[in-house]
């Protein structure tokens, strides 16, 4: 085993080399954001209503008085130093209210993401076993619609007949109002009120999931050593699960780790539509306030989330399949 | 495009040997979800298109009575200040369209540009290409487009800009793919010899055979740009002076649950389109590619 190890840290290490310009390129693009913006850059970080005093003072500390380098390293320095300014709502630095929030949405992107990976695989095995089948025609049916609905308009769907309609859910939030529960009953609670987002959150996760592990395992299945598999007398269940799905598992975690960036955006509508308290909610509600600081401090947080997820992916693909680490 | 063809699947063509073009639309008549898909989007195209025949309402005609379910009068029903749905279903699906076409095209020409070159070229181009492709891919595309949005100001413009630019990189991976594959063919060498330039074989003798898959790919674009921009609307994003299927969903949410038919509708529309464009996407996939078409007949 430990012979083994050092090509993939060797791999990691240089996927961590090659994340740092990704890194730069997103702060690049915030700074660039706020040249874009149509008027002074100190008005657009002080929000519409401040003093002249705070815009002087933020000009001052972003050094826009200064030529433009300078103040390309000043906000690069800025954020290396985790400072991404004030958010003119909440009055609270941005770091500080984002990392606040974040728990919330991690909670639901996990809850979403395992569910949708541990059906959606399910599924597409089942699926794949007998390709064209009533069983697969069903399945993909449900697959293609997931894929298709856009997330809030399902969640709407979802609260209009789960909430609405049966009133068997709460239609949004994280507790119940008069709520003061502890220990597992806070537990239940949550969990009442995450079933509905999640469900949405996790179609398109589920969809995408099992339409590429179907077609991957279909592919997967006609190889040789599959055939060797099942005359050496392996049960199906063995061939399928043991041999087939670990090897088309490289490319479906590839590929969903490579999505993270598109996917996380739906954290964004999920939590709109069911006013969950987390990075997606507070994203949508300074769009409402115009809180630019926050915007662009959660556009970079998040990115920085979805660099390291998709580091992740790799490690993961990579001792799954330690060919990967020597390419 | 007969050039891509293998032996087996000109043969499966049959003793009269239809011509290419007649060969595709069968197989792809045969299938009859992308048959269904071509359907939607056509139908949803023309009431699109025909709005101002299929409705005696404006979109934002006031005058009705406020939150009426679907009836006689109001097929889809009205909003919260007495606007026919159906009126703004209707002109809404245009919103929709325009962005989902303009934004796709944006991307697929910057995209198929940028493949083109990188595959074509190789080398340091090809690096350079790559890399940016590849940081564009894993930014958090739909936060990065409201940051934007926000910041330029929600006007249709920026919208179909943002999108536009944002969208390319899957169209840069496929095109690239094809021209790696394509530039060492004999009728590239032909080309060469004649005398041809670069940039005359790029573009007139690699990308018309490479046309096929990047056909497939628009539709896909035009897809993933319908769902950002209702995305966009959604969130208070859209052009305010322009009616769109996300907009509508937007006020929607206050009236969930005394007024549903707001949100049902123009959830449908939007549902619909982006099924309909990914069912002819799989159909043309599976017309195009003998491999799939024999793997969705095992």
């Amino acid at each position: 085993m430990s012979g083994s190890s050092l090509p993939i840290v060797l791999y990691v290490l240089r996927r961590l080399v090659q994340a740092v310009p990704l890194v730069v390129g997103i702060v690049t693009i915030n700074f660039i954001l706020i040249r874009l913006a149509p008027g002074d850059p100190a008005t657009l970080l002080a929000g519409e209503f401040a003093d002249r005093a705070t815009v002087d003072r933020l000009r001052e500390e972003f050094g826009l008085n200064e030529p433009l380098w300078v103040q390309y390293a000043t906000y690069l320095w800025k954020v290396a130093s985790l400072d991404l300014g004030h958010s003119y709502r909440f009055r609270a630095p941005v770091t500080e209210i984002v990392l606040g929030r974040l728990p919330n949405t991690l909670l639901l992107l996990v809850v979403s993401f395992g569910l949708s990976m541990v059906l959606g695989i399910l599924l597409a095995a089942l699926s794949a076993r007998r390709p064209n089948s009533a069983f697969d025609n069903t399945a993909s049916t449900i697959a293609m619609l997931g894929y298709c609905l856009p997330m809030f308009w399902l969640g709407m769907m979802l609260i209009l007949v789960f909430s609405s309609l049966l009133g068997w859910l709460p239609t949004g939030g994280m507790y119940s109002l008069r709520g003061n529960a502890t220990g597992m009953a806070l537990v239940a609670d949550i969990a009442r009120h995450l079933i509905l987002p999640a469900t949405a959150y996790a179609a398109y996760f589920m969809a995408m999931a099992y339409r590429l592990t179907r077609a991957k395992l279909i592919e997967t299945l006609r190889e040789d050593y599959i055939r060797t598999a099942r005359m050496k007398g392996l049960s199906e269940r063995r061939v399928l699960f043991g041999h087939a799905l670990r090897n088309a598992m490289v490319p479906v975690i590839a590929v969903m780790g490579l999505d993270f960036g598109v996917m996380i955006g739906g954290a964004v509508v999920v939590e709109t539509v069911f006013s969950w308290p987390g990075v997606g909610r507070l994203m949508y509600e300074s769009i409402l306030s115009r809180d630019y600081p926050l915007l662009l401090g959660i556009f970079v947080i998040v990115s920085f989330g979805v660099i390291v997820v998709n580091l992740l992916a790799d490690l993961v693909a990579a001792l799954v399949d330690p060919r990967i680490a020597y390419d | 495009m007969t050039d891509r063809r293998p032996p087996a699947a000109a043969a499966a063509a049959g003793p009269r040997r239809p011509g290419a073009i007649g060969l595709f639309l069968r197989k792809y008549g045969e299938n009859r979800s992308a048959v269904a898909g071509a359907m939607l989007v056509a139908g949803l195209v023309a009431l699109a298109v025909a709005a101002p025949l299929l409705t005696g309402h404006g979109p934002r005609q006031l005058g009705a009575v406020p939150l009426l379910p679907p009836g006689a009068e109001h097929p889809m029903g009205t909003d919260d200040l007495g606007r026919d749905i159906w009126a703004q279903f209707l002109y809404g699906g245009r919103t929709s369209l325009l962005v989902g076409l303009v934004a796709a095209a944006i991307s697929t020409a910057i995209g198929v540009f940028l493949g083109a070159v990188s595959g074509y070229f190789g080398g340091l181009v090809d690096d350079a290409i790559q890399r940016v492709t590849e940081m564009l891919s894993i930014v958090p595309r739909y936060f990065l487009a409201m940051v934007t949005v926000a910041i330029l100001g929600p006007t249709i413009l920026n919208v179909i800009v943002v999108i536009g630019v944002l969208s390319w990189p899957p169209a840069t991976k496929l095109a690239r793919a094809e021209f790696v594959t394509l530039k060492s063919r004999s009728f590239v060498d032909a080309a060469r010899m004649s005398g041809a330039g670069p940039w005359t074989i790029i573009f007139s003798e690699i990308l018309p055979n490479a046309l096929p898959p990047i056909v497939v790919q628009t539709i896909l674009a035009v897809s993933a740009a319908v769902l950002m921009e209702a995305t966009l609307s959604f969130l208070g994003l859209g052009d305010p002076n322009l009616i769109s299927w996300g907009l509508m969903l937007n006020k929607a949410q206050t009236f969930l649950t005394i007024a549903p038919w707001m949100a049902i509708f123009p959830g449908l529309g939007i549902s619909l389109f982006i099924l309909g464009l990914n069912l002819m996407g799989d159909g043309l996939n599976q017309a195009l590619n003998p491999r799939l078409r024999r793997e969705a007949k095992a």
